[in-house]
């Protein structure tokens, strides 16, 4: 019983000595920590494990459902006569149906060119919503003109029987960088080359005024190959062509910009911050900005620095680090120019 | 392993006030199995998006279902809260163990309710781990055990968390981020 209150009152006095620290700006950390502990080295050890483990990522910043496994044996006997219906007289559905950003994708056969496709529906919720169903196909369009190499490319798009909308695209075997980084920080040699094929699919997009606005490593499957392709334009709308109404903030609050999180004008230079978010994320395992709930998010986003790469991971290259932190600047004018000139940063001299 | 559940974590509680929240939570065990059903047909029917897979909106299904039933009495939503996270723990570490006997080719152990595979095969280990090491912190802290409690099994925000357990948001906020990085600690070692 002494055991365990001697745990209890040891873990108070690294409790409290961890929220001051804590608290302070990153670059401030350190001097804190060195001054709270002393000549205590066994504290001072246990405080520096705690902040490192405080800034890495965390299974509790999932959602717990996220460990649910969705089977059909699961899912009761009621089961959706999704398997083997026809879609557009044309695609024959293989599985089963994945939720996704702003629609739902399946498996399914081309049976026209006898090709495994992915079809992505419109969510039903959203059917009647008429601004949505038009985003849906200035999506299609917008990604249809596009021919990348990392840009998931679009073969079509119809009305199911059922007034669902469909665009259809090619299915890639691969896992998102989502994936990847669950399973801790990338090599950065994949880093880089993930993060360049990204830019060199975002610059051939906003070259034709596409923006994404939804960059983000869920959004980017590499494919068992090694090539990247950037998923899910269903934020994306023409530059100019102003669909999104007023307030309307899409994407995901981790990787929106400062000027996202404020619902303000945005333009190429947003997809460049979301970028570096997820390099941030790629070469540390750790998101840059972070709060317990969206709203401190947004003010990390807004406000705070990230912590230094290089106190999270020593052998990231200075250079690199720089062109993340250039990518993460407050301001959209001080990030890089373009996608393209980033790309060319990242290919190096 | 199953003994894990009836270790003090689930059990002790600010607002579960000893007596009768075992049976509380019995009682809620059902209607939250039912929606945790639901959901997982609704991701098969792909018909929604993510917004009713949260955890929040599973609880609060609960509740609306459950607010009107005689059998159950809380004493408030937020009580109502508190108790739905410690069934949903439950619930899913029952989930895991069941995975990790059939996985080790064990008899199988009766489920409390049925037989649904609940937790992924993949996720049941890091999701036993992670309820272990929520016992150890509840013995140097159960306050932190708590919120954790409340915030990653019962999907709650820092606002509900706060009224459940009867504190303040700034503590629960603190006490998040310290029980966050001792569970990161934990868990690597």
């Amino acid at each position: 019983m002494s055991e365990a209150s001697d745990a209890s009152r040891d873990w108070e006095r690294l409790s409290e000595a961890l929220a001051l620290i804590i608290e302070l700006p990153s670059s401030e950390q350190e001097d804190k920590l060195a001054s709270i502990a002393g000549s205590d080295g066994v504290m001072r050890a246990e405080l520096e494990a705690l902040l490192r483990a405080h800034h890495a990522a965390s299974a509790l910043d999932a959602p717990v459902l996220d460990v649910l496994s969705i089977s059909r044996e699961s899912a009761g006997a009621t089961l959706p006569a999704w398997s083997d219906e026809v879609i557009g007289a044309r695609y024959r559905v293989l599985a089963d149906a994945v939720g996704g950003g702003h629609g739902v994708v399946v498996k399914a056969l081309d049976e026209r060119l006898d090709r495994v496709v992915a079809l992505k529906f419109l969510s039903s919720h959203l059917l009647e919503n008429a601004v949505a169903r038009e985003r849906f196909k200035v999506e299609a369009r917008a990604i249809a003109s596009l021919d990348h190499p990392n840009v998931c490319a679009i073969y079509d798009m119809g009305d199911a029987s059922d007034d669902r909308f469909f665009i259809s695209m090619p299915y890639y075997h691969g896992e998102t960088i989502a994936a990847k980084i669950a399973r801790g920080p990338l090599a950065i040699d994949d880093a880089v080359s993930y993060a360049l094929q990204t830019a060199r699919g975002m610059a051939a997009a906003h070259a034709r005024g596409i923006i994404h606005r939804d960059i983000k490593p869920a959004n980017l499957i590499v494919t068992t190959d090694g090539v990247v392709k950037i998923l899910d334009f269903g934020v994306a709308k023409l530059s100019g062509n102003a669909m999104t109404a007023p307030g309307f903030t899409p994407g995901t609050i981790s990787y929106m910009s400062p000027e996202q999180t404020r619902a303000e004008t945005t333009y190429t230079s947003t997809d460049i911050w979301s970028l570096g978010v997820v390099m941030y994320e790629m070469l540390t395992g750790a998101k840059p900005f972070r709060g317990a709930e969206a709203r401190e998010v947004a003010e990390a986003i807004c406000a705070e620095e990230p912590r230094a790469i290089s106190e999270l991971r020593a052998d990231v290259p200075g250079a690199l680090e720089r062109l993340v932190m250039d990518a993460l600047a407050k301001m959209p004018e001080k990030r890089p120019v373009s996608a393209k000139r980033l790309a060319e940063s990242l290919e190096g001299p | 392993m199953a003994d894990t559940l009836e270790q003090p974590g689930p059990k002790a509680g600010a607002t579960t006030k000893g007596q009768g929240s075992r049976a509380a939570i019995d009682a809620i065990l059902p209607a939250i199995y039912d929606e945790l059903r639901r959901i997982a047909h609704f991701r098969l029917r792909a018909e929604q998006t993510g917004h009713t897979l949260e955890t929040t909106g599973l609880v609060h299904e609960a509740y609306i279902r459950l607010a009107g039933s005689e059998r159950l009495e809380f004493e408030s939503r937020a009580h109502f809260l508190a108790i739905a996270a410690q069934a949903m723990r439950h619930i899913l570490i029952d989930s895991a163990l069941t995975r990790r006997t059939q996985k080790r080719g064990g008899g199988l152990r009766p489920l409390t309710i049925d037989d649904l595979p609940i937790v992924a095969e993949t996720r049941s280990e890091e999701l036993i781990a992670l309820d272990e090491a929520l016992v150890r912190l509840s013995v140097i802290n159960e306050r932190q055990a708590k919120v954790v409690e409340c915030r990653y099994f019962g999907g709650m925000n820092i606002d509900d968390t706060a009224l459940a357990l009867g504190i303040s948001t700034a503590t629960v906020k603190r006490d998040w981020m310290l029980a966050r990085a001792w569970l990161n600690l934990e868990l690597r070692k």
